[in-house]
């Protein structure tokens, strides 16, 4: 692989200081450097890629430019007659990934009649794409009191305490719901969970499945789905939601991408996982996201009348992959730095603790680029993240066994991660907020429930690694069951367009 | 870093494209890449699973993944219907009988290993399946572990096995099985 001007030399000096930089590592950045630190070099304070939200509940609040487009939007073609007979489903589940799966998992099993809609294939997400783990407070220190406050101060103490402690609180029982459906989590050979540490942690907490956790994850779900006969249907688009004459979502209208063809369905109760919005590709970045992740949920849930929370907080992974540019923006795995590789500028210096939370590693490597200590400059400048510690550190071998997959992927494109470091940037990740829900996954739509990244309040302004497999597991299984108490009771009313005037 | 262009065939015709691209960016650039198609660009979707022949030789791959070169004649596999059987996981013993059970087409494996040549991340499918028919769950699983269900195997089994619906069954057992011997 050609390699650009100066990863040559930022590699020598990185060679020339490794011994150092495994002796010495970074401090952790006290509250206020950090503040300091994300205000002068986080995208999410670059006024200049926002606008505000000029309609809705939401009016006011500042999105992304692209994302603020998204939401004006909306469908324009003919309206359906809402009087006209149509299909019924009681849960209508919009979103193949993780979350969407296990809503309709948990709904069958309370004997709903549920129809998954995926505008891709089931499994097509994010989730698939998962590398690093899930958080459960398994350890003898550990407990959800501890990774409730790992979250909160991961997240700026801006999550909704509730939330978070439902999450804390129900991530062993989820982990658990995940092995009785065969789900293969690494073991030592006592048959204990292997764990890692990710960044913002104070105990070795995620459990994973090689460095492709979330593809085991969809493997599971989507051959439950399949086994228990869930209604899927695949390349089926959301363009709007149906609401009825009180307000309460009622169904959608959905498109065969296709056959081309709109069709409306009436649902008890609709359940929004569509993911995240990394695919829009704010300020030019480069996402590790999955090519549907177009924040279509979110936007439908708005126009219908859902309050957002958090909705400008993204998450940019400090770490994906800088060249070569048809690769640019693959995820490099937080765990590379679990296993102790460090974060070098082309001088050979580490300038950052490797497991600080992202958004403070992602504002250290801009401000590294934009002071002259990165290669390159601006969208196309990278530091180097020196994975040959890793074996150095942990004992020959550890990279095949422990970043299978990297060292794959890294093999094929000609670099050899065991003595070779990868060159890194900064790609839009994560979805910190989203729809704004109550304790039941309930949006400020009665009837509309929303789980996973499409979700905001949660992870507060900045999501910790591997939190978000504990989100779906938790809250995915949570919408599917309160979704179903509600549809339980829940009349049929008749419908109305007027929310899309 | 200079990019010079490549000629490759799409799906019998000739095209020119940037060097140093994937075959999947290869397709979208050439205009073949349905709008809205699944693309994870990390090989793990299984989306893109891909056939080409280079200097007479066929392989393999995903194309997300693999990188065009001049004179490669690419047979892009969209993706593939999924076929699975329908189970109760929930009360199933952990053992190959159950797979055996839910798909016994595996007992059917003639061993002409197309499935092996089919498969784009190199995994022992044959030797997965047999493995089942042995018995032999946690083989099944160590060898079947890096699938992503792109169902090329399976397109080309003349028995009409479902491999990857099997394999992921027998994993799922497997996995269940060792949850519940923890000590």
């Amino acid at each position: 692989m050609n390699m650009p001007e100066g990863y040559v030399l930022s590699v020598r000096n990185a060679e020339k200081n490794r011994e150092r930089n495994m002796l010495s590592i970074p401090e952790l950045l006290g509250d206020r450097e950090k503040e300091e630190l994300i205000k002068k070099h986080h995208p999410e304070y670059n006024d200049s890629l926002y606008n505000a939200i000029p309609f809705g509940k939401s009016a006011g609040m500042r999105v992304n430019r692209e994302l603020c487009a998204l939401l004006i939007e909306g469908y324009r073609g003919d309206n359906i007659n809402p009087s006209s007979p149509m299909p019924k489903t009681d849960i209508l589940v919009i979103g193949g990934g993780g979350a969407g799966a296990l809503a309709a998992l948990a709904a069958k099993k309370r004997g709903m009649r549920v129809l998954l809609v995926t505008k891709l294939r089931l499994g097509d997400s994010n989730t698939v794409m998962a590398e690093g783990g899930m958080q459960v407070p398994l350890g003898k220190n550990d407990s959800p009191d501890k990774m409730f406050a790992d979250a909160m101060k991961g997240g700026r103490n801006r999550s909704d305490a509730e939330l978070l402690q439902i999450l804390a609180r129900s991530a062993r029982d989820s982990e658990r719901m995940l092995e009785r459906l065969g789900t293969a989590f690494d073991r030592d050979e006592n048959g204990h969970l292997k764990t890692v540490r990710g960044g913002g942690t104070c105990e070795s907490r995620i459990i994973h499945s090689g460095d492709r956790t979330g593809l085991e994850l969809m493997r599971v779900l989507c051959d439950e789905i399949r086994a228990q006969g869930i209604e899927t249907l695949e390349y089926t688009a959301l363009l709007e939601l149906l609401l009825d004459t009180e307000g309460c979502a009622a169904g959608a209208l959905l498109e065969d991408t296709l056959e081309k063809k709109v069709f409306p369905i009436r649902a008890g109760a609709v359940i929004i996982a569509t993911g995240g919005c990394g695919s829009l590709g704010f300020g030019g970045f480069p996402t590790t996201n999955f090519s549907g992740s177009t924040a279509d949920g979110l936007a439908a849930a708005y126009r219908a009348g859902a309050e957002l929370v958090d909705a400008d907080s993204i998450q940019y992974h400090p770490t994906s992959l800088a060249f070569p540019k048809g690769h640019a923006g693959a995820l490099i795995t937080e765990k590379a730095r679990s296993l102790g590789a460090a974060l070098v500028n082309r001088n050979g210096d580490a300038f950052v603790n490797p497991l600080e939370t992202r958004d403070a590693v992602t504002s250290a490597i801009l401000r590294e680029i934009a002071e002259g200590r990165g290669s390159g400059s601006g969208i196309s400048g990278f530091v180097l993240l020196d994975t040959p510690m890793i074996d150095l550190k942990n004992g020959k071998g550890t990279v095949e066994t422990e970043l299978p997959n990297l060292f794959g992927f890294m093999r094929e494109l000609g670099t050899d991660i065991r003595t070779e470091p990868i060159p890194v940037f900064p790609a839009i990740h994560y979805q910190n907020g989203g729809l704004k829900i109550d304790g039941s996954c309930m949006t400020a739509v009665r009837g509309l429930f929303a789980a996973g990244e499409a979700v905001g309040g949660i992870h507060g302004r900045n999501r910790l690694m591997g939190n978000s497999l504990t989100d779906i597991a938790v809250f995915g299984n949570r919408a599917g069951e309160f979704a179903s108490d509600y549809s339980e009771t829940k009349k049929d009313l008749p419908l109305t367009l007027s929310h899309l005037a | 870093m200079e990019s010079k262009t490549v000629r490759v065939s799409l799906l019998g015709r000739d095209y020119d494209v940037p060097g140093g691209i994937s075959i999947l960016d290869a397709l979208a650039a050439a205009g073949l890449s349905p709008e809205g198609s699944a693309k994870c660009g990390s090989g793990v979707c299984g989306g893109c699973a891909a056939v080409y022949s280079l200097n007479g030789k066929k392989h393999a791959c995903l194309a997300c993944r693999t990188e065009v070169s001049d004179g490669m004649r690419i047979e892009a596999m969209p993706g593939f219907p999924h076929r699975s059987g329908r189970f109760d996981f929930s009360i199933m013993a952990e053992s190959a009988e159950s797979v055996k059970t839910v798909y016994p087409e595996v007992a059917s494996c003639i061993g002409c290993r197309k499935c092996d040549h089919a498969c784009p991340k190199g995994i022992d499918v044959s030797g997965s399946i047999a493995a089942i028919n042995k018995d032999m769950l946690e083989l099944c699983f160590e060898s079947s572990f890096s699938c992503v269900v792109c169902g090329a195997c399976e397109s080309v089994c003349p028995m009409g096995i479902a491999q990857p619906s099997a394999m992921t069954l027998a994993r799922r057992l497997y996995a269940k099985r060792l949850s519940e011997e923890e000590i």
